[in-house]
């Protein structure tokens, strides 16, 4: 189980938001950090296939980016993930995973697991639009993890969690990292520092750091002495 | 699994759950029953000549129920020299000449028409020099849209010749090719003759089948409206990136999508056209539709067919254009990315062929081609002469549902290959 990437670029107009990135990624938690404009979110479009790079190619286990088989084990929650305001939690979820081609039985089986895992079991009936922001976040992921994905592309998860949801869904993600390759982007580098084996950097749309991390050092005097005041104002 | 019947319901139910479509629908359905309403609201002073009596106002909705009861007594009678001289003995009297004028003081819902009895046992009135009124005067009608002026020494075999060569006079100016005419004059022949008459045909067929052009804008308008943002609802809520790192977020995705802005806009056709025929059959009734053939309210019509499948066949080509509309209005979406910007194309579209339904005859094919497109439904051009040739000879109407079929679908394929190409942000 491997996420092959391989001289990734993406160039928007003049800018070069994503620079020939080469990467392997096997099963763990991989932390993404790096100040804002960086490139992260372009490189886990890329990743996803939302966009279409502009040189390089995105394979997991030889599948390409672009296949059907590829996006059948993908699991994916954006920056600002979208929902309909008039579907109940359950809709949400029945509909993402009627898109993600799961049976309905498995639909429902799935979407009953998650509801509770995420603790939205007793709001699934309530329309998204009366949910409070942390818990559209928990939806959110509880959505990307319908399929039971290989990958899983994470962008800033607990962005809107209270500490102790944010301390939970840290764990649920480290135990994801057991079977799955998953990519966790975030601003807060504790997070990545608990629960990443692995953690790159990026910096103008390059990885200028890409290692595993020990976690007995402190990776945000690290993080902050990389990119000295640009993270400060990031 | 592609899971095409549940990604379809959930498709449905984002578009049911938009309040605007709602709102649009309401207001269309409501519209839509206005032009049969108009026909019946209003007043009109009856001199004391045509009431026998003294002057009397009369409402729009007592004359129309008149002018269904009146002519009942013609019910069965075959339109021979007979039923012709009768006709002219009652009414042959009523000239030109009748003056009408309007009511002044600004009420615009009362007309004053002077009236003049034509006969002491027959109530012949008109308005804008057309009979409306009295047992024989459909029958007068018919007449006189044929041979101009009803003269006294008319017969059945006169009135017949005469539609004959109306036909082949609209014919030569269509430009009919000797073929063409060849099929009319076949079709022609399958038209029993001495027509039937019908005591009323001129009822809430007759009107739906002349005014349902309106109820087809509307439900290009109503399309519009629904499905404009139908596609870019997913970049404005953000949810295009889900969906297009989703199994079945390419192609299964756009064909529940489509089938559903197809199903939005056929059912939301079928209740604009439905209250649009209710409020027709209602208000001005549905009297003798079924057997009353069309040759009676248009004598040169040049096939057989009833008032009632006349209707009918117009409000069955309004949904299916209903089709295309929906095709159109989802793959200009697709193109523009924004809800607002397909609107205004759609509408400035939908103006376009409003300001120009037809074009000259001199431009044959042009001509015809632009009768053809869906969106020129009021067009005279849809119902004339002209034959389209798809293996064998087609009617325009007959022709139109199977070439927009077709245009549907290469819209649907245009409308994927912009979906497929779709970037995210």
């Amino acid at each position: 189980m491997e996420l092959t990437i391989d001289r990734l670029s993406k160039q928007f107009q003049n800018k070069i938001a994503v620079d020939r990135v080469s990467l392997r990624l096997t099963p763990g938690v991989t932390g993404l950090l790096g100040p804002n404009g960086a490139g992260k979110t372009t490189l886990m479009r890329l990743i996803c296939g939302i966009l279409k790079p502009t040189a390089g190619t995105v394979r997991f286990d030889g599948l390409d980016v672009s296949a059907e088989e590829y996006r059948a084990i993908l699991g994916y929650l954006p920056q600002d993930f979208g929902y309909y305001p008039d579907f109940t939690g359950q809709d949400l979820l029945l509909y993402m995973a009627a898109l993600k081609g799961l049976s309905k039985a498995e639909a429902r089986r799935r979407c009953g697991l998650l509801m509770e895992t995420v603790g939205l079991a007793d709001v699934r009936k309530k329309k998204v639009k009366t949910y409070s922001g942390g818990m559209r976040q928990r939806l959110g992921i509880a959505q990307a993890l319908l399929n039971d994905p290989k990958l899983l592309v994470l962008d800033e998860p607990t962005a809107g969690l209270d500490p102790r949801e944010r301390v939970r869904f840290r764990d649920l993600i480290a135990s994801l990292g057991r079977d799955s390759v998953v990519l966790l982007s975030t601003h807060i580098v504790s997070d990545v520092e608990h629960i990443a084996g692995r953690v790159l950097i990026m910096r103008h749309g390059q990885i200028v750091h890409d290692g595993a991390w020990d976690r007995r050092e402190d990776l945000e005097k690290f993080y902050l002495a990389q990119f000295g005041e640009e993270a400060d104002h990031a | 699994m592609h899971n095409f019947g549940t990604l379809y319901k959930f498709e449905l139910k984002k578009l049911c759950q938009r309040k605007m479509i709602w709102a649009a629908l309401i207001i269309l359905m409501a519209a839509a029953a206005l032009p049969p309403a108009s026909q019946v609201i209003g007043k009109m002073y009856v001199s004391a000549d045509a009431t026998g009596g003294e002057d009397q106002v009369w409402s729009h909705y007592e004359i129309v129920q008149r002018q269904r009861t009146d002519p009942a007594g013609l019910e069965g009678r075959t339109l021979d020299t007979d039923l012709i001289q009768e006709t002219v003995a009652k009414l042959g009297v009523i000239s030109r000449t009748t003056t009408t004028t309007t009511g002044g003081g600004g009420d615009n819902a009362e007309s004053s028409v002077t009236v003049r009895r034509a006969d002491p046992d027959e109530l012949g009135w008109t308005l804008d020099g057309y009979i409306i009124q009295g047992e024989y005067g459909n029958i007068y009608d018919t007449l006189e849209r044929v041979t101009r002026s009803v003269t006294a020494d008319l017969t059945g075999d006169d009135y017949y010749a005469a539609v004959d060569d109306a036909r082949e006079r609209a014919y030569t100016y269509q430009g009919l090719t000797e073929d063409e005419r060849a099929w009319w004059t076949a079709q022609a022949e399958k038209i029993e003759t001495p027509l039937t008459v019908m005591g009323y045909p001129d009822g809430g067929w007759t009107f739906l089948a002349e005014t349902a052009y309106v109820g087809g804008l509307f439900i290009f308008l109503f399309s519009i409206i629904a499905l404009a943002g139908l596609f870019p609802m997913e970049r404005q809520r953000r949810t295009d990136a889900l969906i297009q790192c989703a199994r079945n977020g390419k192609t299964p995705l756009y064909a529940a999508k489509l089938l559903a802005g197809l199903t939005a806009s056929l059912c939301g056709g079928l209740v604009i056209l439905g209250s649009m025929a209710a409020g027709c059959l209602v208000l001005l009734g549905p009297e003798d539709a079924a057997t009353a053939v069309q040759q009676l309210m248009d004598p040169t019509w040049g096939a057989p067919m009833t008032v009632r499948k006349l209707a009918l066949t117009v409000c069955g080509i309004y949904l299916a254009a209903s089709l295309v509309h929906a095709a159109f209005v989802m793959a200009v979406s697709l193109l523009t990315r924004g809800g607002t910007p397909a609107m205004a194309v759609c509408f400035g579209a939908m103006m376009l062929f409003i300001m120009v339904p037809v074009i000259p005859l001199s431009h044959p094919r042009l001509s015809q081609t632009w009768s053809l497109l869906p969106a020129v439904l009021g067009s005279t051009g849809f119902f004339d002469g002209r034959l389209v040739h798809l293996g064998g000879y087609l009617t325009c109407y007959q022709a139109a549902p199977l070439l927009w079929l077709v245009l549907t679908l290469a819209l649907a394929g245009l409308g994927l290959a912009l979906h497929r190409r779709t970037p995210g942000r």
